[in-house]
């Protein structure tokens, strides 16, 4: 996050992938048997293109934008009550995810589609480890009972997300220049 | 659809109030409501509808937002009830197929409910009633300590600003490429899932190449007219009036009374 100098195009697009997971609240992924929003794709998508820090910084942004009062948290909430509520977690879960998948997938030049997938998937476990540890805390459940809940549930469609985000990025690849 | 829980225009006493005075009283009751005992949970919970009822927003409208998470409240709601650890369990419970029901499971799912019901309700209110121009400016405010350890709070709030007027436009987008899509002939329900997600793919593969070329335009059209990073005017400007200070005066005092009777009665 601590960036000394981030190029105008940066800050546009980290704001602009801000906006794509927010919007991803109302844009549906048809899976069956129960369509899921595309956030957790524009968030992989974000930390791919972007890299680390302005992935971060994008989801942040995304996190604000409910804070602020759109209805862009997973079921059309808003506000800050959703970061402390028992699905808060997974939404500090996207910031530090962005992060991780962006830099784990920088360490590896000309990263292929297997490398992007891995650090998606390392994504993923911070994003089900912090959100079901808040879920545990705040809903007083174990954290077993919680992952039960909280993360299985999500997984095939994780999954699926994960494969899709990759598909897109290695048709994008080159086009994001910050 | 895009409007649950949004703000709605206003000139109630809620309204006026500073950014700053609503956005730390909800933080501070959203974790005070975790935290206090059942039954001052309770009496918060009843408190937090003097707000609701001067806002002039209606109960209707209210319920509307909450209906949205109606499907999380039943899910919360079960698992305590059914899998309630038992912990000094009731003779009267009982147990069947290894579930085991019992009164203090059925207790405890009522409170847990509870709060994240008025948490809710709180934070509802406090969007419904402040508009996202002054609540930036209050994150702002709010954030402004971390520019000591060089976080850009500026330039985020520019990215925010931008992004608040993004999000519509890629929204219309969206539906363009769906429409032009449609009226080629595609429908959805008539393919499988792998044609639907290889679809989904193009679909937003196209929406990214035309929003990133968006995004290179605006960027050019920053640096052309010479965009510098740090500390920027707002049209918002945030003064504490002689309303806010009473308002902050009373929540405090609330505060304090609740502190000490909930260290009482433990």
């Amino acid at each position: 996050m601590v960036t000394d100098k981030i190029s105008t195009r940066g800050l546009v697009y980290a704001a602009l992938f801000g906006a794509l997971t927010a919007a991803g609240a109302f844009i549906v992924i048809p899976l069956p048997p129960v369509p899921m929003t595309a956030q957790t794709f524009f968030m992989n998508v974000a930390a791919l293109l972007l890299g680390g820090p302005l992935g971060a910084a994008s989801q942040l942004i995304y996190v604000m934008l409910g804070v602020v009062g759109m209805p862009v948290f997973a079921g059309g909430k808003a506000g800050l009550g959703v970061l402390f509520g028992p699905t808060g977690g997974y939404l500090l879960g996207f910031i530090i995810a962005a992060f991780v998948v962006g830099t784990v997938n920088k360490i590896k030049k000309n990263a292929g589609t297997l490398w992007n997938i891995f650090s998606m998937t390392i994504g993923m476990l911070i994003i089900y480890t912090l959100g079901s540890l808040q879920l545990a805390l705040v809903a007083k459940m174990s954290f077993t009972k919680a992952l039960t809940v909280g993360v299985l549930p999500f997984l095939p469609g994780d999954v699926i997300k994960i494969l899709l985000a990759a598909a897109v990025c290695s048709r994008l690849k080159g086009r994001v220049k910050v | 659809m895009y409007h649950t829980g949004s703000f709605i225009r206003g000139r109630s006493l809620v309204h006026r109030l500073d950014p700053r005075v609503k956005l730390s009283a909800a933080l501070v009751f959203s974790i005070f409501i975790l935290w206090v005992k059942p039954s001052l949970a309770l009496a918060s919970g009843v408190i937090l509808l003097f707000p609701a009822l001067i806002s002039g927003i209606r109960p209707r409208t209210l319920v509307q937002a909450i209906k949205p998470l109606l499907f999380l409240i039943v899910l919360i709601f079960m698992v305590h009830v059914f899998f309630s650890d038992g912990s000094g369990e009731a003779p009267g419970g009982q147990t069947f197929h290894g579930l085991s029901f019992s009164r203090t499971g059925f207790q405890e799912a009522f409170w847990v409910v509870w709060r994240f019901l008025c948490l809710m309700v709180a934070a509802i209110l406090l969007t419904m009633t402040t508009a996202p121009s002054q609540m930036i400016a209050a994150v702002k405010y709010f954030l402004k300590p971390l520019k000591k350890v060089r976080v850009p709070v500026d330039e985020l709030a520019v990215m925010l600003l931008l992004a608040l007027k993004l999000m519509p436009i890629l929204l219309t987008e969206k539906e363009r490429i769906e429409t032009a899509q449609k009226a080629r002939g595609y429908d959805a329900s008539r393919s499988g899932w792998v044609t639907r997600l290889k679809s989904f793919s193009h679909l937003t593969s196209k929406i990214l190449t035309g929003v990133f070329r968006r995004a290179d335009e605006l960027a050019l059209a920053m640096d052309a007219r010479n965009f510098r990073r740090g500390e920027r005017s707002s049209l918002v400007e945030l003064k504490l009036t002689s309303s806010d200070y009473i308002v902050m005066g009373l929540l405090i005092f609330f505060f304090i009374i609740f502190v000490a009777l909930n260290s009482h009665f433990g």
